[in-house]
């Protein structure tokens, strides 16, 4: 079911050769209270990638994010995603970008009134999707984050990890290029966290360009992978762990 | 294309179905609102048809009464009354049949005439008119004619009852504006609060690409539903009024014979429904374009 672009074959210092997916341009971004989130970030994520931002809480991580899926406006400068720049956007064509992203929240924002299959279906409902596909896609995204068997339950009956692997099913259900977690693993313990970034290896493996934030250096350096860090919000690249 | 139709449709009438599922009481204050605003024009729109039937009642019996001077024949004036406009129907009395008449009614068997001197009264007509709003004009070119001494008409009731209508007309107007911005404010901020119970649905759907049409359907839906449900209560509540106040009337004032206009049958649900379903709509519409902005 993952029909994703096909992951890029050649490699070099820091990563994959290839098409810029995202890109953010010289970003500021300063709350309306004075509070400063990020500063002059530059960032070219291309397709394939699997990064890993990280820093302390309160670096901009999170931020960042937002400025990626457009639930934040930079102060300065811009952010491209597939050459779309997501401040001329409105409507249904923000709507329609916004389609390419799979997110997945830190605090997994799950409708609690809704199961775990209909809290997945919600985005293929949100794009229009048949019954039928619906239905064709749902189960197998449940399977391959473990969950089938508890498609019916609500998401107070779940623990924070497989909360956690709903909020990444629903990110993924409609086959995203470019996912996006927040913190995924921040609310977890080790055996958990360690499941949901190998659910993450197996998508990016697929295909899809991953971006995860995370506090945890160990878990990172584990993962051996693409990392910038966020401090006070300046973005420095860290050399590429093997 | 048909399948994706039956979709769109499906999934947006089973959230719309959800939102009032879960907010029974947020909507029944929404829902009165609205039958109260209603109930109140449709009454106004029925008493004003009905006053407004009355007065074409009244004025379709209403009859200018004209005196012609002594020696004048009717037959004489009844050529220059039929090149008017406007008349239905003209009777002439003759002086010799208003005297049998008047000594019939009066129950005098001899001739009071002979100490008169004769047949005291004049030649007469009665002249029907079709609209009520022609009798005054009418009354006044008929007074130029030459040998009409005196021209009577009764229609100052209907006048009235003209006057009272287009005062209620525009008080009815007043009254469904206020309240009508009263309801859209009412419907507003229980769809608001519909909206707010479930916002981070909401923030959901548009962070993983719901298109803002897709996120408001629902609610205009669920104002739609308001509309329908706010006519067939009010409705319900006209119709129920409407027939105590004719049993009412029946005991009270038999002699009183008024028809439930036609109107009050047909239009009268059709325009409840309209301003019904134009009002929750509105009132969503409102409500809902602040929450996804």
């Amino acid at each position: 079911m993952f029909d994703l672009p096909s992951t890029p074959t050649e490699a070099d210092g820091t990563g994959f050769v290839g098409e810029a997916i995202a890109c953010l341009h010289n970003v500021s971004k300063i709350y309306p209270n004075g509070c400063r989130g990020l500063y002059s970030v530059n960032l070219q994520i291309r397709k394939g990638d699997f990064l890993f931002i990280t820093g302390p809480s309160g670096a901009g991580k999170s931020t960042l994010l937002k400025l990626l899926y457009g639930a934040e406006a930079p102060t300065e400068g811009h952010v491209e995603i597939e050459g779309n720049l997501f401040h001329r956007l409105r409507g249904r064509a923000l709507a329609h970008l916004r389609r390419r992203i799979g997110v997945v929240f830190q605090d997994y924002q799950l409708i609690p009134t809704k199961t775990v299959e209909e809290n997945v279906a919600v985005v293929l409902h949100a794009q229009g999707a048949s019954r039928a596909e619906i239905q064709r896609r749902v189960g197998p995204t449940l399977r391959m984050v473990g969950l089938a068997p508890k498609a019916a339950c609500f998401p107070d009956q779940l623990s924070g990890g497989e909360q956690q692997r709903v909020s990444i099913a629903r990110a993924v259900v409609h086959t995203p290029p470019l996912l996006l977690a927040d913190e995924p693993t921040g609310n977890l313990d080790a055996h958990n966290a360690w499941s949901v970034l190998q659910i993450l290896k197996r998508l990016h493996d697929l295909g899809v360009t991953v971006i995860v934030t995370c506090h945890n250096e160990q878990l990172v350096e584990a993962f051996a992978r693409r990392v910038v860090r966020l401090e006070a919000g300046i973005l420095r690249e860290l050399p590429v762990l093997t | 294309m048909i399948q994706r139709v039956t979709t769109q449709v499906d999934y947006l009438l089973r959230e719309a179905f959800t939102g009032l599922r879960r907010n029974l009481w947020m909507i029944w204050s929404a829902v009165s609102t609205l039958a109260v605003l209603l109930f109140l024009l449709g009454l106004g729109l029925r008493a004003s048809w009905q006053l407004q039937d009355a007065v074409s009642e009244l004025g379709s019996r209403l009859e200018i009464s004209i005196y012609l001077d002594p020696g004048v024949r009717a037959a004489a004036v009844e050529p220059d009354l039929r090149t008017l406009v406007g008349i239905d129907e003209i009777k002439s009395v003759s002086k010799e049949q208003a005297w049998a008449a008047l000594k019939k009614d009066l129950g005098v068997r001899s001739d009071p005439g002979e100490s008169l001197g004769g047949n005291p009264l004049v030649d007469s007509l009665r002249v029907r008119i079709a609209q009520p709003e022609a009798v005054a004009p009418l009354a006044a070119q008929i007074q130029q004619i030459e040998g009409v001494e005196e021209v009577s008409y009764g229609s100052e009731a209907a006048q009235r009852l003209d006057q009272i209508q287009q005062a209620m007309r525009w008080v009815g107007l007043a009254l469904t504006a206020v309240l009508g911005v009263a309801t859209v404010a009412v419907i507003t901020s229980t769809i608001r609060l519909i909206v707010q119970s479930r916002r981070k649905e909401i923030e959901v759907m548009q962070l993983v690409g719901a298109t803002p049409l897709r996120i408001s359907m629902p609610f205009i839906l669920e104002g739609l539903a308001f509309g329908v449900a706010g006519a067939l209560i009010a409705w319900g509540l006209i119709e129920a009024t409407s027939r105590v106040v004719a049993q009412k009337q029946l005991e009270l004032l038999p002699f009183l014979q008024w028809q439930p206009s036609e109107r009050a049958a047909f239009t009268l649900p059709l325009i409840l429904l309209g301003v019904g379903i134009a009002l929750g709509m509105l009132g969503s519409l409102i409500a809902v374009r602040r929450a996804i902005r």
